[in-house]
């Protein structure tokens, strides 16, 4: 293996290393499929892999692939029936992801990726293809609506 | 940290799967037949070369365990250069001849699975074509580039420079230099400004910072560039530099996100891919900018991705990529969900914007123009 090509190679699992479990908690969060989750980061990272040094910022170009692959997938799942109204499969079902179930996909999106992943409105709508105002205004009713659906649980 | 911050991270309670082993598979496994393609071809490429001049056989000693690079496929069909990707990996681009009357192309860099080509551009006369190949080496598998140039019939082959991280080719007015923009190491971080010396293969950086998409002046004394390229925040700017770097400014309207610097065989106008809407990613447009300070011009108006503009040797004409060729609904749909576009083909327009007609289109990925030279 070329020198360069071992260091690219290096970069990306350095990567999938840092970011490769949070990246696979946010899609899983978003999509409530392991399945899909797991899909989209391993074809988003050897896609990277495969893409060798003409990604000028890999990381940001895997996160955006990631969503665009779980989107696609449950748009296949759609169509195809594949996607029933199964819980979650977790190990240990939790509160949180119930309640972000009952979100919207674009208000689940945008909570998870400002609240849990931590990125700015308009590193967001980059990834989703949207724009700053309106992913604002998911974000707002979203994190509204999981506040009181928390509530609610609680009580 | 919010509340819905902490909350959210019980998230972790699930067990992400470890999947490094795979994803390495799939990403092998992404070109199945390029370790067969290899080893198949091996023996006959390394006899084919031992019986050929000594001087070849030295240059495949010189280049280790690459394979040998395979002669182009003859004369040029047209005199537009055009890169097509088969496929999302830029591992899979060849580099095709085009008329610019949409009468048709072909192949015009002979390659295979384990070869691909990109960036090719014509020297200032025509007679020469400069392009980036990359090469996959056997064991282990993996891919390098380089910068080659060859005589427009194919003979003349050589490698220039080993620029792993190269991009965005333009060659001189004079002829003696090509410039490109170089990745940092591993191939990640901005990317600088380099010019090298077609006679020495020395490689001398001008601009250090972030700038892609160099483009001569037509009296080879000034560069224009695309500075502070980021999809993220949609910004860049478009600037001007004297060609050794000095006197860099910026020109054009200050917002938006400008891409692919062209500039005009007139040296009138510089044509850019440039947007300032909310989805300036996926909705651009040709524009040209006037380096004099003129008011900028608008070239085509489309909802979707028009970029890469490639300006005719006379200045008449401007071949450009477009997603214009793909379903209208698709479009739609790349802009909403900030993908894409997965298809672009190939068109030509006057210098005014009129009579845009489509001279490319092939396979469901995605084409560009690269290189236009004067006579087809």
């Amino acid at each position: 293996m070329g020198a360069s090509q071992a260091e690219s190679t290096a970069a990306v699992e350095r990567i999938y290393r840092e970011h490769g479990s949070r990246l696979w908690w946010a899609l899983l969060a978003w999509t409530g499929d392991r399945d899909v989750a797991t899909e989209a980061v391993a074809e988003s990272f050897a896609q990277a892999l495969g893409r060798g040094d003409a990604l000028r910022d890999p990381l940001a170009w895997i996160w955006k692939a990631a969503f665009r692959i779980a989107a696609g997938e449950m748009k296949r799942r759609r169509a195809t029936h594949q996607l029933l109204d199964a819980p979650y499969e977790m190990e240990e079902p939790t509160g949180v992801l119930e309640a972000l179930r009952r979100l919207s996909p674009k208000q689940r999106a945008a909570v998870v990726l400002f609240h849990y992943c931590g990125y700015r409105l308009s590193e967001i709508a980059e990834i989703l293809g949207s724009n700053r105002a309106t992913v604002s205004v998911h974000l707002s009713r979203g994190r509204r609506r999981l506040r009181a659906i928390l509530q609610e649980e609680e009580q | 940290m919010s509340d819905l911050d902490t909350k959210l991270r019980e998230i972790e309670r699930a067990t992400p799967p470890q999947m490094w082993s795979e994803i390495e598979e799939r990403a092998r496994s992404a070109h199945p037949s390029v370790r067969v393609s290899v080893r198949r071809r091996w023996p006959v490429v390394v006899l084919a070369v031992t019986l050929a001049a000594g001087a070849v056989a030295l240059a495949l000693v010189a280049f280790g365990s690459r394979r040998s690079i395979t002669p182009v496929a003859g004369p040029p069909a047209g005199g537009l250069l055009v890169e097509y990707w088969a496929s999302i990996s830029s591992n899979s681009s060849q580099i095709w001849a085009v008329s610019p009357a949409g009468t048709g192309g072909r192949v015009f860099i002979a390659d295979g699975p384990h070869v691909y080509d990109k960036d090719a551009v014509w020297s200032p006369d025509g007679t020469r074509v400069a392009f980036l190949r990359g090469s996959r080496t056997r064991e282990p598998p993996a891919w390098t580039r380089g910068l080659w140039v060859m005589n427009a019939d194919g003979s003349g082959l050589r490698q220039l420079a080993g620029t792993q991280f190269a991009n965005d080719l333009a060659w001189s007015p004079d002829g003696r230099t090509i410039a490109f923009s170089s990745t940092g190491p591993r191939g990640l971080g901005p990317s600088s400004l380099d010019v090298v010396a077609l006679d020495s293969g020395r490689v001398t950086r001008i601009l250090q910072g972030d700038y892609v998409d160099p483009s001569f002046s037509p009296d080879g004394r000034r560069l224009a560039v695309i500075a502070g390229f980021d999809s993220n925040t949609g910004t860049s700017s478009l600037e001007v530099a004297d060609v050794d770097g000095s006197g860099l400014h910026p020109i054009g309207p200050s917002r938006g996100l400008y891409r692919s610097a062209s500039w005009s065989p007139t040296g009138d106008w510089i044509a850019v891919q440039w947007a300032a809407g909310p989805n300036r990613s996926l909705d651009n447009d040709i524009w040209l900018i006037s380096p004099s300070g003129a008011p900028p011009r608008r070239l085509t108006d489309h909802y979707g991705w028009d970029g890469q503009p490639v300006w005719s040797p006379d200045g008449s004409r401007i071949a450009f990529a477009s997603d214009r060729c793909a379903n209208p609904a698709d479009v739609r749909a790349w802009i909403r969900r900030g993908d894409g576009p997965w298809l672009r083909c190939v068109y030509v327009m006057n210098a005014d914007g009129s009579r845009v007609h489509e001279v490319f289109r092939r396979g469901s990925f995605y084409s560009a123009p690269t290189g236009w030279r004067a006579g087809n």
